[in-house]
């Protein structure tokens, strides 16, 4: 009823090792097209996502959601549910997960019957921990001849600095991406914010093992992936490299004003309220001549020195201070349709609350799709894969309809219906602490 | 079959698979993606060249359509090809190159490629199991459907911006605007959301033999890359603080980041920067206390110690120091320094790609990922101008060199 599981990846299983953000998201991917992930975890050392922040806060705004319901002291990570974390729920929704403990030998065996069930295996570790365990790509092969292995550690699994640690922002900066945002020196970068480095690796995870998957299929081949949290990064800054390489020319910041195609005025402007902006990217004489008719025709505006684009340009900071006085005590979504329907590119510059409740357009294309969650309930998670297939949709709920798994949430289907083994076996394997 | 063009050496995953691409920025990241997978992306551009020929840089800083750097960082490992799709004769050779081809990526924005009765509708006539992804600025329904994009905008309304800039001077008042992490960023997001459906719906079709439509939105996906700022607003009903980041400045003028450090980090930058009397009052327990809220109160402290250290020696060395005791931390520095960074070097992340018609070669990133089997296909350099019209046409089509010159002349090449 209403839910359809998603069919594109049909038959297709990965075993997935992933850690925090970056690594997790690939797989995540791969589950909202219809893939079974199995995410292994072992309770001594689980994601620090399991605690991270979203969940701390949460019990101020909704209540008491770990320990004891009358304790009002901040808890430490040793007595909060691993269960609860809302960044955890968004990043790992359609996940099946099971306990596993690969530093038993008898784990690294279950594991191992695991991997011959498999398509893929998927890991988020530093570079040298699957070989310690002998689970690298020569390892892997002899289990399973045609595995394809993406491991995705933060610098890689070669190379001077591969053990060292990676985060998105420290990708991101090693990267070369986040030298490029802010005002241009002697203002310091102000690199992006919200970790662009974790949220598009993943897109590089998914399209790399989907094409493996399917070379797989034509050939026989299983193969290994080296995926580098940086690289993606790296890869995205292929005009700067050439610009340097071509021309001899350095990187440099340009605030919020153009780059590569010429405009005037470009940037972001204040409107009515706290913290209320709008951009306007002004490209033609024509998008100029419509921002003026909006402006209500101001005889500056057709002073020779704001006719021609190139003119513009040229007094870009005085056209800067005209425009935002114009906007300031404008209302931002107005403002935004006024222009639009003027032929203006504009864009209120939205904040996530804007994005959660006022966006008409993510609203209409359900940016959000509504999962159940073991203990959270249902809850809004986004829809991280976001094109529309028409035959085949996506869907973040994956195979198992439902959010992020609760810590072996699915050991039993796993162990039982997946690898066959016993309940005796089960229960063995458990007393052993391998499960 | 390595590559139907016989032009590179190594196979790909893609690499039976035959992509028309038509559009501008908005389609080009897509077809990049897949042509290093290993497809055949046959670029399709209006005879003259296409728009993005007309962003800049430039090569030597001379505007003509074969010398924009970022056409040539965008459209790398592909074929291009010229075809006026307002003539009869262009939209005839249009259908015949898409019966011969197995997706079709189409950012001509919404409707238009309908409109000559060659969006997906007419495609699927001749090619019934096509993969046929549409990408535009909003999507192909919703209230924005027609709203004008850029990567400004796009980024604006996906969230991006609201998130990126300096800090306030009090709570809530910014005497700076919100800075857009631009450099085309919302087109190369959309791509990436798009080559993953075109890889998913590929997969799919090699198991079933059906095709389908591919509705990809620019807005959609950059609203989706501001990752883990999203839950956080609708558990907490809180916004990511817009903020500058943790920063220290080197001796050499370089910038660091500095990770927020977990209690067993400060101890371990303690014990560095005592060695040269800089530690200062690091190794004080309350650095290591549990509370998450105190520590990050103590945050500044601990950036201001490490930064007095910091400004004694240059951006690499600290950066090697602390991250030998596994601090997480890493030089924020132009792209172009990436060259010559050893680990860089060594993974080999940069490649020369031959520009014969210049007598020259240029730096490129060599690939996203290494892999063994199918390793990404980075080259040849950008098509110039309809520079595969012969190849494409002759031997796709069996076009003759005579009909080829009689096309050329009709202005439909």
């Amino acid at each position: 009823m209403g839910f359809i599981a998603p069919q594109a990846l049909k038959g297709v299983r990965v075993v997935d090792l992933t850690w925090m953000l970056a690594s997790a998201g690939g797989a995540t991917m791969l589950a909202s097209l219809g893939a079974e992930v199995i995410r292994i975890e072992w309770p001594g050392h689980l994601d620090f996502t399991r605690f991270g922040a979203v969940a701390v806060e949460q019990s101020a705004s909704l209540g008491p959601v770990r320990g004891p319901a009358s304790s009002n002291e901040p808890a430490t990570a040793d007595d909060r549910s691993p269960n609860l974390d809302g960044t955890f729920n968004d990043r790992n929704a359609g996940k099946m997960g099971v306990t596993l403990n690969l530093n038993h030998p008898r784990g690294r065996e279950l594991f191992a019957r695991l991997v011959s069930v498999s398509d893929v295996v998927m890991d988020g570790f530093t570079a040298p921990t699957m070989s310690r365990w002998g689970l690298h790509y020569e390892g892997l092969k002899t289990i399973k001849r045609d595995i394809i292995y993406i491991q995705m550690a933060g610098f890689g699994n070669s190379g001077p600095y591969r053990q060292y640690v990676s985060y998105g922002p420290t990708a991101q900066a090693m990267a070369g991406l986040a030298f490029k945002n802010g005002l241009p020196e002697p203002h310091p970068p102000t690199m992006w914010n919200h970790s662009y480095m974790d949220v598009t690796p993943p897109y590089y995870t998914a399209l790399g093992v989907i094409g493996a998957i399917y070379y797989r299929n034509r050939t026989g081949k299983g193969q290994y992936l080296d995926q580098a949290q940086y690289a993606p990064g790296l890869f995205l800054t292929g005009t700067s490299i050439l610009e340097y390489s071509a021309n001899n020319r350095r990187s440099e910041r340009v605030g919020n004003r153009s780059v590569g195609r010429s405009a005037a005025p470009h940037g972001v402007y204040r409107c009515a309220g706290d913290d209320a902006w709008i951009a306007i990217a002004v490209f033609s004489d024509e998008e100029w001549r419509a921002l003026c008719r909006a402006m209500g025709d101001p005889p500056w505006g057709h002073a020779p020195e704001y006719q021609t684009l190139q003119n513009r340009i040229r007094v870009q900071d005085e056209l800067d201070e005209k425009i935002e006085a114009w906007t300031g005590p404008q209302e931002r979504y107005d403002l935004m349709y006024r222009l639009q329907a003027l032929g203006v590119p504009a864009g209120v510059v939205q904040s996530n609350r804007d994005k959660v409740e006022e966006d008409p357009q993510l609203k209409v294309r359900d940016f959000f799709a509504h999962v159940y969650h073991s203990e959270l309930g249902t809850r809004p998670v986004t829809r991280h894969f976001t094109p529309k297939l028409s035959l085949t949709p996506a869907h973040p709920g994956g195979l198992t309809q439902r959010g992020a798994p609760l810590v072996g949430e699915d050991s039993g289907y796993v162990y039982r219906e997946i690898l066959g083994l016993s309940v005796a076996e089960v229960e063995a394997y458990r007393e052993e602490g391998v499960i | 079959m390595a590559d139907p063009t016989g032009r590179w050496p190594t196979p790909g995953c893609f690499d039976d698979v035959r992509v028309l691409e038509i559009g501008d920025e908005k389609s080009e990241f897509c077809g990049l993606l897949l042509a290093g997978e290993g497809a055949d992306v046959i670029k399709i551009e209006p005879p003259g060249g296409g728009a993005s020929r007309s962003i800049g840089p430039f090569y030597q800083g001379r505007e003509e359509p074969n010398g924009s750097l970022f056409f040539w960082t965008y459209n790398r490992a592909k074929r291009g090809v010229t075809l006026d799709l307002t003539k009869q004769a262009g939209r005839v050779i249009y259908r015949d190159l898409v019966a011969s081809a197995d997706v079709v990526i189409d950012g001509r924005g919404a409707g238009v490629m309908d409109g000559l009765g060659l969006g997906y509708d007419g495609v699927r006539q001749v090619n019934p199991d096509v993969v046929y992804c549409s990408i535009t600025p909003f999507g192909l329904t919703g209230p924005w459907r027609d709203f004008k994009g850029s990567d400004l905008v796009h980024l604006a309304l996906g969230g991006s911006t609201y998130c990126c800039g300096y800090d306030a001077v009090s709570p809530g008042k910014w005497d700076t605007a919100p800075m857009t992490p631009q450099a085309w960023h919302a087109y190369c997001v959309g791509g990436e959301h798009a080559a993953m459906a075109v890889a998913a719906t590929l997969l799919y079709r090699q198991a079933t033999g059906d095709g389908q439509l591919i509705d990809v939105s620019i807005h959609d996906a950059c609203a989706q890359c501001t990752e883990g700022t999203v839950p956080r607003y609708i558990y907490n009903r809180t916004e990511q603080p817009r903020r500058s980041p943790n920063l220290v400045k080197c001796a050499d003028g370089d910038y660091l980041n500095l990770m927020f450090l977990p209690p067993a980090d400060v101890g371990k930058v303690a014990s560095l920067l005592a060695q040269c009397d800089m530690a200062e009052d690091l190794a004080d327990p309350k650095y290591r206390g549990t509370s998450f809220a105190a520590r990050i109160q103590l945050m500044p402290r601990v950036t201001e110690v490490v930064g007095r250290w910091a400004a004694t020696r240059p951006v690499m060395e600290v950066f090697q120091a602390l991250q030998s005791c596994g601090v997480a931390c890493a030089p924020v520095r132009p792209p172009e320094e990436l060259i010559s960074d050893p680990h860089c070097i060594e993974r080999q992340d940069f490649v020369e790609v031959e520009h014969p018609e210049l007598g020259k070669t240029f730096v490129y990133p060599r690939a996203p990922r290494h892999q063994t089997e199918t390793p990404w296909r980075w080259g040849p350099r950008a098509p110039m101008v309809g520079e595969h019209n012969g190849e494409v046409y002759g031997t796709i089509l069996g076009m003759s060199e005579e009909q080829l010159a009689d096309y050329r002349s009709q202005g439909v090449l």
